[in-house]
């Protein structure tokens, strides 16, 4: 009876996806709606910032003395010049162009890739994240799934490019571009070659549909709502090629922050209220080197990018030796071990080795011994994610900063590292590290000291210790946290690593291993008592105040944790806020330098999280046929796939198989490649 | 003596010996193997959060409230008991029992499995039965009280560990001394230090001591003057340098790297400034690195070797087989109290209340019962649930299948004469159905519980298995199994999980079947 319940439901759930219909949607055009959109936001915008002025004005007349005023003036000068510019969408005519620009276009970088690169193969692999995505938007509800980076965000053009070697900026869709004098205003021109992969030529019409649709009601994610409407005073076209991208701050640096993507207008048409039905997948045309084919998305299967024929880049300075083979399949395997094992078949292509268990013996089988497989270590120059347990200070006893000291104590990385990483990473000092000359190089993360631990935690009140070997107060509370982590084998180890030695200094800590996507709500929910998390970070600059900004800890003027936030210390503090303000709005790489450095020793002093580990590698197998330029990787990648600079040796791959068949071997092949290593060893600065 | 003590008898003054030395126990403050059960049932957190004035005192309300039940259960056999003789067809029973070799003598080896595990701490743990320092004793396992590193005059900046302080003493020879339970390994939460496995040159290949294999794998080379800094990571292939090498300061960071071919150095390749470092001499002697999982060693008192984690397998399996013994204690006790009332009323009454039950019954029994304990314990959190918890869930769905066996059998029963005669006589309802029913029915549910213990056995292994079962402070199988799934190039975790558990299994199925055997009512059949 119950077998044969199970059997139906099995039935019914493999037969889904197969006669899930097409949906039909009703026609849509926003052409009318947008056009109004335009002009209603402008309207709005204006008057915001109008009463913002006015309200800047009576703050500054009345707290002449307030610590805060140098801020305010500068702020109040910012929005006034905002309405000097006039509206947030403006369309103007090519000819009305400022003429003293000074326009660059920086083609003294080094290519990119190997001039050696072929073109052409099939490149297979598996889905990250072992799930298949959600859908093939890069925004709206599931949009930033696993998979989006590898179909949106290595893919996708924007404006400009940073050069993954040098970190320069490079042209992409703009092949020339100017910075205002007020380090304020970026203004691109598009280039004439620029094209959709349906032949449409990239116009900057395009440009204020990614505003419409960032600034646009429909979209879940108020993220993007927030940013483009803050950080951007707006977007003037100047005819179809050119733009002018102003921003609410002078930066340095200031064209990456004016950098865009664009979102096709004539595809977006119609985008409305079901947006996120009606483009969940639907193949959109792209501007990058691989697009989505209707036909190639096979759900619960597969999907394969293909290369877009005739890449209006495919000839250009920087992009000509990327993106070689033709097409990029991803498979749906939902075990690590079980990818392994195709792998090993040769029916994936390269290999993640980042757990010690598979670089050190999963590894250890005849086709690497044979030199058909063959393994890298390649060292990396990218921003570390910040592994560590994320202390929530909602919950009282983590407010006591003596407490977070002695947990900071009680914490055994240097264990995790040693013994169940194998050495294969170091400890991580700092909450931003790898972001070269922003990042602080003189703090020394807390080590594991049950001496220590005890002396905070008496500090705390904490002093008496009970027969289960865990610290109390005169009350009787017992210092045992919970720890919020997704789940997986290997962070399960971890966990428990870091459990067993706690105890050793009088913490204890209950684990709690969730879903992931459970974790992560539990998490932004602020639930949490302590999280073990990482964030995706990415360079050049470091960013601390969307984590500790007091706007981001409380609900303005309630003790209620403000939910979906990156702030999961929950910590809020004036005077930090001054500082994470001047961070965020620095004029000055200096400013950043020194506002960064800042945060770093305010993070240490009062404990705010308990860092892990980076690592400042990553490594793979792969078979020899997939080959690499001289250095292999990018400085600037932290995956195989970030750069796309390898390519597929049709030869060598019927080489090595006839040798398989024919029993003939190569050298055993495992190398390291640390021209890129930072500080030791390694030839860069 | 016969008389007075009797078999009900002799297990009353078990029943109080077992209650004296608990309540004894917990009374000095004590940790005496196996009775401290009964006082280890904590309050669940978010219950104690509710309710933290109840929070304090409840384990120990638990105790006292078991230590109440057993010595009113021996209080009971000892009065009952005064009168008591075997029932002639019990005996015949037991006698059939005995004469099947195969179920009779699983029996004992059950027994034997049962009474390993109640040593506890004592055969298995990390506490040391017996310390002697500076002509004091101590019993670390015996008391709940925990020593400090300090005491003992070992290095106070860490946790005691008894292991190394027995290392310690023996190399001081001072007289003091520490005893160790056999295993000794915590059941959980107990890694052992990383393990260098040395490596010997034979002639120009390098075999792991006491091998005749050439090496193969990694290895490395430490600072002669000073074994904690390595020197040189290197690969060996069949016993010779093959491949990359690299080469480590004394701070620790790489500062070359070679290329080996078969034992021959092919480059070199320095990074500047570090020549002088390099000229230093090169220790020849390497090691192999013992990352867990590692295979038995009686070296290290590692049995049946390590887990993944680095815990030891042979004190796992013990914790889990003993967590085993408790979960079937209490789910027999819960399924067949409540099994066996709602099925005798139920089949005793009849009408609106049978009618009710059996859709209850028919409702409850199509409920998969592994997705309701998999759906409780992520919303509880896993780390809150408790193996009272998940015994009162699978509960709550197996006195389903006590209670059908019942109902038919008192359908049956009400309607002989016997029960119109007690009836008659003006004997209670619940006289009639206890006292006179169930004896007669009782023969079909003692076939069913060695089932049910395999029942229970399997379904905790299976939810620990798939990650939804006992937190990680309880020893488990499931989560061992699945451990040795994973690493299936260390046979030894998954051979001895599998060999326990078909162990186990087998010895309850084969006792099952001599029951079955021995109770067949085809057999004997007599009525009060």
């Amino acid at each position: 009876m119950r077998i044969g319940f199970l059997l139906i439901s099995v039935v019914i759930m493999l037969m889904l996806p197969h006669c899930e219909q097409r949906q039909s949607f009703a026609p849509y055009d926003n052409s009318a709606e947008r056009a109004q959109f335009y002009d209603q936001f402008n309207r709005e915008n204006q008057n915001a910032t109008e009463e913002k002025i006015e309200k800047l004005r009576q703050q500054i007349a009345e707290q002449s003395t307030a610590p805060a005023i140098e801020n305010w003036r500068q702020q109040l000068a910012s929005l006034e010049k905002k309405l000097n510019e006039g509206p947030y969408f403006q369309r103007k005519k090519a000819d009305e162009l400022p003429a003293n620009l000074r326009w660059e276009s920086n083609a003294q970088e080094p290519e990119i890739g190997s001039p050696l690169a072929q073109k052409g193969g099939t490149y297979r692999t598996f889905f990250p994240g072992m799930a298949y995505p959600p859908t093939i938007r890069a925004l709206g509800k599931g949009g930033n799934n696993n998979f989006r980076a590898y179909h949106w965000d290595y893919i996708e053009m924007g404006l400009l490019a940073m050069h993954p070697n040098t970190g320069q900026l490079i042209p992409a869709l703009a092949d020339r571009w100017a910075v205002a004098e007020d380090q304020q205003s970026v203004y691109f021109h598009i280039n004439d070659l620029a094209r959709w992969s349906d032949g449409e030529p990239v116009t900057t019409e395009d440009f204020l549909m990614s505003f419409y649709i960032y600034l646009s009601p429909y979209l879940t994610e108020q993220w993007y709502r927030t940013f483009y409407g803050e950080q951007f005073y707006g977007i003037t076209t100047y005819g179809d090629d050119y733009l002018c991208v102003r921003l609410a701050n002078p930066k340095p640096f200031t064209p990456f922050y004016a950098n865009l993507l664009p979102f096709q207008a004539k595809f977006y048409r119609e985008f409305g209220p079901d947006f996120e039905e009606r483009y969940n997948w639907r193949p959109r045309p792209t501007t990058g080197a691989y697009q989505i084919l209707e036909a190639d998305i096979i759900k619960g299967d597969s999907i394969t990018l293909s290369r877009v024929k005739d890449w209006w880049a495919k000839d250009l300075r920087y992009y000509r030796y990327l993106y070689n083979p033709d097409r990029i399949e991803y498979r749906l395997i939902r075990e690590l071990d079980k990818a392994f094992v195709l792998f090993q078949r040769g029916e994936i292509e390269t290999f993640p080795l980042g757990q010690p268990k598979f670089w050190y013996e999963k590894t250890e089988i005849p086709q690497v011994f044979d030199g058909y497989i063959e393994k890298a270590t390649f060292f990396n120059d990218y921003p570390r994610s910040p592994y560590g347990l994320y202390f929530n200070q909602a919950d009282a006893t983590l407010a006591q900063r003596n407490v977070r000291i002695g947990l900071q104590y009680a914490t055994h990385w240097q264990r995790v590292i040693d013994y169940d990483m194998r050495g294969d990473a170091n400890r991580l000092h700092i909450f931003n590290d790898g972001f070269g000359p922003y990042s602080e190089t003189n703090i020394t993360a807390r080590e594991f000291s049950p001496t220590k631990a005890a002396g905070a935690f008496a500090q705390a009140g904490y002093n008496q210790k009970g027969n289960d070997g865990v610290w109390r107060n005169a009350e009787g509370k017992r210092l045992s946290f919970q720890i919020t982590y997704p789940k997986s084998a290997f962070t399960d180890q971890i966990m428990q690593r870091l459990k067993e030695e706690a105890l050793k200094a009088g913490v204890e800590y209950k684990l709690e291993a969730l879903d992931s996507t459970e974790s992560y709500q539990k998490i932004a929910q602020k639930k949490h008592q302590i999280a073990f998390s990482a964030w995706g970070t990415t360079p050049p600059f470091p960013d601390y105040y969307e984590f500790f900004h007091s706007s981001d800890a409380y609900e303005p003027g309630t003790k209620t944790p403000r939910i979906m936030t990156n702030n999961i210390f929950t910590y809020a503090n004036r005077e930090t806020d001054a500082i994470l303000e001047s961070n965020r709005n620095a004029r000055t790489l200096e400013q950043v330098v020194q506002t960064s450095k800042q945060m770093e020793a305010i993070i240490h002093q009062e404990a705010l999280w308990s860092p892990g580990w980076k690592k400042d590698f990553y490594r793979y197998a792969y078979w020899r046929w997939i080959k690499w330029p001289e250095h292999h990787n990018t400085r600037i990648s932290d995956e195989p796939e970030m750069s796309y600079v390898f390519w597929i040796d049709e030869d060598a791959k019927q080489q090595t198989l006839d040798a398989m068949r024919e029993g003939r071997t190569f050298p055993e092949v495992n190398r390291v490649y640390d021209h890129y290593r930072v500080g030791k060893g390694g030839e860069h600065e | 003596m016969d008389d007075l003590m009797n078999f009900p008898r002799k297990i009353a003054a078990l029943l109080i010996l077992i209650a004296l030395g608990a309540g004894w126990g917990r009374w000095h403050e004590l940790d005496l193997p196996s009775l401290r059960w009964f006082f280890s049932f904590e309050l669940n957190e978010s219950f104690a959060k509710k309710w933290p004035g109840i929070a304090h005192s409840f384990a120990d309300t638990v105790g006292v409230l078991w230590l109440l039940l057993l010595v009113t259960i021996a209080l009971l056999l000892w009065i009952k008991g005064k009168s008591f003789a075997w029932n002639p067809m019990t005996l015949r029973r037991i006698q059939r029992f005995r004469s099947l070799s195969r179920g009779y003598y699983s029996f004992w080896l059950l027994i034997g499995l049962i009474l390993i595990t109640l040593p506890d701490q004592l055969f298995v743990g990390r506490k040391a039965l017996v310390v002697r320092y500076e002509d004091q004793w101590f019993f670390p396992a015996l008391v709940k009280q925990s020593y400090s590193a300090e005491q003992f005059g070992a290095d106070p900046k860490q946790a005691l560990n008894y292991r190394e302080l027995q290392a310690h003493f023996d190399r001081e020879n001072d007289g003091n001394f520490v005893i160790m339970p056999p295993v000794p390994w915590d059941t959980t939460f107990d890694t052992d230090e990383l393990q260098k496995i040395a490596l010997e040159w034979r002639g120009d290949v390098c075999y792991q001591v006491g091998t005749s294999h050439p090496y193969q794998g990694l290895a490395t080379s430490y600072d002669p003057m000073d074994a904690t800094i390595k020197q040189r990571e290197a690969t060996f292939r069949l016993g010779k340098l093959q491949g990359l090498a690299t080469l480590y300061n004394r701070a620790g960071d790489p500062i070359a790297k070679e290329q080996w071919q078969a034992g021959q150095l092919l480059s070199r390749e320095v990074a500047e400034g570090n020549d002088t470092e390099m000229a230093q001499q090169q220790s020849k002697d390497y090691f192999a690195l013992q990352y867990p999982p590692s295979p038995p060693s009686f070296a290290r008192s590692h049995w049946l070797g390590t887990d993944s984690r680095g815990w030891d397998l042979f004190a796992q399996i013990y914790g889990g087989l003993q967590v085993v013994c408790k979960a079937s204690l209490l789910y027999v006790l819960l399924t067949f109290a409540i099994g066996i009332s709602s099925g005798l009323i139920s089949g005793y009454f009849g009408g609106w209340l049978d009618l009710i039950m059996q859709r209850l019954i028919e409702i409850m029994s199509n409920i998969p019962f592994l997705f309701i304990v998999m759906i409780i314990a992520s919303r509880m959190g896993r780390d809150q649930v408790s193996i009272v918890a998940i015994i009162a869930v699978m509960s709550a769905f197996s006195w389903i299948g006590v209670s059908i066996y019942q109902r038919t059998a008192a359908l049956k029963e009400r309607e002989r004469d016997y029960v119109a005669a007690a009836r008659v006589l003006g004997a209670s309802t619940p006289r009639i159905i206890f006292r006179h029913i169930l004896p007669n029915v009782l023969s079909t549910t003692i076939t069913l519980i060695p089932f049910y213990v395999t029942g229970v056995a399997t379904s905790l292994t299976a939810l620990d298995f798939i990650g939804f079962g006992l937190p990680d402070r309880y020893p488990s199988w499931g989560t061992l199994l699945a451990d040795g799934l994973a690493n299936l190039e260390a046979p030894w975790i998954v051979g001895s999980v599998f060999v326990m558990l078909v162990v186990l299994l087998l010895l309850i199925t084969f006792i099952g079947e001599a029951i079955r055997e021995a109770f067949d009512p085809k057999k004997f059949t007599t009525y009060h």
